[in-house]
């Protein structure tokens, strides 16, 4: 392998690396504010008991926290933590990274003059999320999250701690525990960059089935955040039809390399491998449908 | 010695950040509409540090629950981006990512105009201009002054530059073919003066009338 090559995937490792720090302390701070200042009380209070509209409440749960698929986990940790349904928080974790201001506006501006491919974004990440929420639903308790809902806080140390104690010490343990992770999820996309060439994925693009497919292959592969996704989803609008787009820009935020190796901290791998496998399916399946549409 | 760790390793990440800000090569790794943003990411990790200091009762519960192998982890790319010289993409990482495959570009088509002096187009314009036209011999004839790397691919050659929308993970490599002389290697930075001339192969092709080996431009990428 070329010298130059070597350096360049520390390059894109750094870049990956040093583009998720502000969302990645983005969640932290978001996290931090939730564990302190929303109690547990105030979120369930306002968290539906119906399942349905408990997960549709949970995908909608960025537009008052706008976190990508880098920062929402920390949050959703927090959530399952402050005693909030493991389906909720799934439903949360699929969905906010696309369900905000932040990114729809991003995708607006990527896609002026398509608008469809916002709302259709929008849609369909809201449907899939609140599915898989509910999918999630129906799983035996203690299956999902790897820590009990009712696990008390490591800062239960039998003594009160100042707000400002308490943030400091939630947002050190969050940087630690995310920025851990992400150097292995970013170090993993770099190398599968620099290996794998662009043109064996974009030679699967012969027939619309897995046009879809190989974008959808391309976003879990390169696993940009979905703050920026759009951008450089435009960069193939020229050679993919608009239903294999939406694959990308649907489950890319979803799920990716690096949100699956961060998702570990939270998740069981069993969960994990469902979620991916149902989102997955689904994107696809409502991207094939698109085609009927677009 | 944990508990220093603890404050110290968001401290030098910070200061990495702000550090390659400072010596203008936090642009080779991110987009430079982020640059603020990186840097204010920074500048939060050195505050968050410092701020731990304050608190050292909050930094010991940390310490409990902080895995060696996180801290570890965070500290590879402190090390490494301290140590290893940073450099911008280079002309392999173009050719692997399809440079002259005619890919798609982020480069939306501009509307062509003779009225504009074709010597004070952009490297971003012509790539634009080439990529877009389908009557590339209107522009045969044409001055352009350009500064690109170059890459090597088999016989062709071409001066090249990467668009970066958000890091260098989503560069993609655009090209402007080139009539290279022998002195213009693989990966060397250039600034070309020539014309717009019409290649062997029937494509437009730049043909140099003065060439000079240049350092990496202060923003490598478009």
């Amino acid at each position: 392998m070329p010298t130059e090559l070597l350096q360049d995937s520390l390059t894109i490792f750094l870049g990956i690396f040093f583009e998720a720090i502000p969302f990645i302390l983005l969640g932290v701070v978001v996290s931090s504010v939730i564990q302190q200042f929303v109690t547990q009380e105030t979120l369930l209070k306002y968290t539906p008991k119906n399942v349905l509209l408990g997960c549709a409440y949970g995908s909608l749960i960025g537009f008052v926290f706008p976190v990508c698929e880098c920062g929402n986990i920390p949050v959703a940790r927090r959530l399952l933590k402050k005693g909030v349904s493991p389906h909720i928080a799934i439903s949360f974790l699929l969905g906010a990274p696309v369900l905000n201001p932040i990114v729809i506006v991003a995708t607006l501006a990527a896609f002026p003059y398509q608008i469809e491919v916002t709302i259709v974004r929008v849609v369909i990440s809201f449907i899939i999320a609140v599915l898989v929420g509910v999918l999630f639903s129906f799983a035996p308790k203690g299956s999902v999250s790897r820590f009990a809902a009712d696990e008390p806080e490591p800062e239960s140390c039998g003594h009160n701690h100042s707000a400002n104690e308490s943030m400091v010490q939630n947002a050190l343990t969050e940087f630690f525990e995310m920025g851990g992770i992400m150097v292995l999820g970013g170090a993993i996309a770099a190398l599968t960059q620099v290996f794998i060439p662009r043109e064996v994925i974009l030679e699967l693009a012969t027939n619309p089935s897995m046009a879809v497919l190989s974008l959808m292959l391309l976003a879990f592969v390169v696993s940009i955040c979905s703050n920026v996704d759009s951008f450089f989803a435009l960069a193939y609008a020229p050679l993919f039809p608009l239903p294999a787009l939406l694959g990308f820009l649907i489950w890319g935020p979803m799920m990716d390399i690096k949100a699956l190796v961060m998702l570990r901290t939270t998740f069981t791998v069993k969960a994990i491998i469902l979620m991916a496998l149902v989102s997955g399916l689904l994107t696809y399946i409502f991207a094939m449908a698109l085609y009927l549409f677009l | 010695m944990k508990r220093l760790s603890l404050l110290l390793i968001p401290i030098l990440l910070g200061a990495l950040v702000l550090f390659r800000l400072q010596q203008g090569t936090l642009i080779y790794y991110v987009a430079s509409r982020y640059l603020w943003l990186v840097g204010g990411g920074g500048a939060f990790l050195c505050l968050l540090g410092a701020c731990g200091t304050l608190f050292p009762h909050a930094v010991s519960h940390v310490k409990q629950v902080v895995k060696p192998w996180q801290m570890a982890s965070v500290l590879v790319p402190i090390v490494l981006g301290f140590l290893v010289p940073p450099t911008p993409l280079s002309a392999s990482t173009a050719l692997q990512r399809g440079l002259g495959q005619n890919l798609p570009t982020y480069l939306t088509p501009a509307p062509f105009s003779f009225a504009v002096d074709s010597a004070q187009r952009t490297f971003g314009d012509w790539a634009r201009i080439l990529n877009s036209s389908a009557e590339q011999s209107s522009f045969i004839g044409q001055a352009a002054t350009v500064s690109g790397f170059v890459s090597l691919d088999g016989d062709a050659a071409y001066l090249t530059r990467f668009q970066v929308s958000c890091c260098a993970a989503d560069g993609r490599p655009v090209g402007i073919r080139l009539n290279r002389t022998t002195a213009m290697q693989h990966n060397t930075w250039w600034q070309v003066t020539g014309t717009m001339q019409l290649s062997p192969e029937g494509d437009v092709w730049l043909v140099p009338e003065t060439a000079e080996p240049i350092d990496i431009p202060i923003n490598p990428y478009l």
